[in-house]
């Protein structure tokens, strides 16, 4: 079963929930990096893909398996199966969005059709904006909205109660907004 | 300014809305930072790059590594010379290589039909490193397709059944050339371990610049013209 699963027993593989939902992906980096140059492989042989497509799709399905972890929505089984499954899937609607397609037949994926939130200068504003907090309201944003940790997890983890990370959790996004505002009214 | 940020920053925003914006938009930053994060570990601890080839810009660590690796190989080769067998050295760096990195089938069949049946445990038996066992069931295949043949050649391989091992690597070469890089590469290891050292040579030199371990076959050859 192990083997199905990178080698990580049930115990390891809710360590590694638990750690990438506190966004440490130390553990999470150990097993699946060592799949990287495999599963390039993989694609490269199956679908005929170069090298940098195949790169892109297996760091995208990298990012996608995270997601998933901390959305409970992975269970312990098939791992490695999944994973290949998923790179390949990810492969190919890459390669359909720029234009190319070589299999119809495999099922889209839920993101398929999600646009990006941000554009370039977005990202770089909320990058700076994001500079701006304080350690505690970058460890509590990130664990409740990366790590999808519910509030009272993240009470429960700190020892304050839920109504102070609550408080806590207002005051770290009027922050966050209030910089944005800040950036409008100059662009402006 | 996106949409997305104006939306945030709106009057009539409801505490679920702010929420769901504020997560897609921090998902992004955070994964766009992982991005930039792994790429960087996958290019100084694997030396794996998005080009192809490693820059000449490499990581001090990963020089570091090749060093160690070059050194390790340097070791064997001095002193299996030393006992006086030239022969030996290059199927000893032919078995590191074949030990170095763990070969894994990627995926299981769901074992509906007697052949799925079998399929699904030569994979089994494969992943959990019993290959001879592996090698049984995939010969139990009515239909091998070549994936099974491939697999199945490696089992062989690893079970150290070397000359069935490259007799079921030119089946598969016959039946197409999905796995002919692969192939080129381990056959190559097999006359090694076999020490037909003319036919691994032949082998080795099919092996071009874009394909996968030439670096290595190069090493081995320059390693065998230097015998």
């Amino acid at each position: 079963m192990k083997q199905k699963n990178f080698g990580l027993s049930e115990a390891s593989f809710q360590k590694l929930i638990t750690d990438l939902k506190k966004n440490d992906t130390y553990f999470f980096e150990q097993v699946f990096l060592k799949q990287f140059e495999e599963t390039v492989r993989y694609l490269c042989r199956e679908y005929r893909s170069n090298h940098e497509d195949a790169y892109d799709a297996t760091m995208d399905t990298l990012i996608e398996f995270r997601a998933r972890f901390v959305e409970g929505k992975l269970a312990y089984g098939n791992l490695r199966f999944l994973f290949t499954k998923m790179a390949s899937q990810i492969l190919l609607r890459n390669l359909k969005k720029k234009g190319i397609s070589l299999d119809d037949s495999i099922v889209a994926m839920s993101q398929e059709d999600e646009e990006p939130a941000l554009d370039d200068e977005d990202l770089e504003m909320l990058t700076n904006a994001w500079q701006t907090l304080g350690d505690q309201c970058k460890e509590l944003l990130t664990r409740h909205f990366y790590g999808k940790m519910k509030l009272s997890e993240i009470a429960k983890e700190i020892q304050k109660s839920p109504a102070t990370i609550r408080k806590q959790k207002e005051r770290c996004i009027k922050h966050l907004k209030d910089h944005f505002g800040l950036k409008k009214i100059l662009k402006s | 300014m996106n949409d997305k940020i104006h939306q945030l920053l709106g009057p009539n925003l409801s505490k679920d809305e702010e929420d769901k914006i504020l997560g897609q938009i921090l998902k992004e930053k955070h994964d766009a930072d992982l991005k930039v994060k792994w790429k960087t570990k996958l290019e100084n601890e694997y030396g794996i790059t998005r080009n192809k080839h490693i820059s000449k810009n490499k990581n001090r660590n990963t020089f570091i590594k090749i060093l160690l690796a070059t050194a390790a190989c340097i070791a064997v080769v001095v002193t299996i010379q030393l006992a006086g067998s030239s022969a030996v050295d290059v199927s000893l760096i032919a078995q590191n290589y074949l030990d170095e990195q763990e070969i894994l089938h990627p995926g299981t069949s769901k074992g509906v039909s007697k052949e799925e049946v079998f399929r699904t445990l030569a994979i089994q038996s494969f992943n959990q490193k019993e290959y001879k066992q592996s090698s049984g069931y995939y010969q139990s295949l009515t239909n091998p397709d070549q994936e099974d043949l491939y697999y199945h050649g490696l089992a062989l391989l690893l079970s150290k059944d070397y000359e069935n091992a490259l007799q079921k690597f030119e089946e598969n070469k016959q039946t197409g050339d999905k796995y002919a890089q692969e192939i080129n590469w381990y056959q190559s290891l097999t006359f090694l371990l076999l020490k037909q050292i003319d036919a691994a040579e032949d082998q080795l030199e099919q092996i071009n610049p874009d394909d996968w371990n030439y670096e290595k076959a190069q090493k081995l050859l320059e390693q065998l013209k230097n015998q």
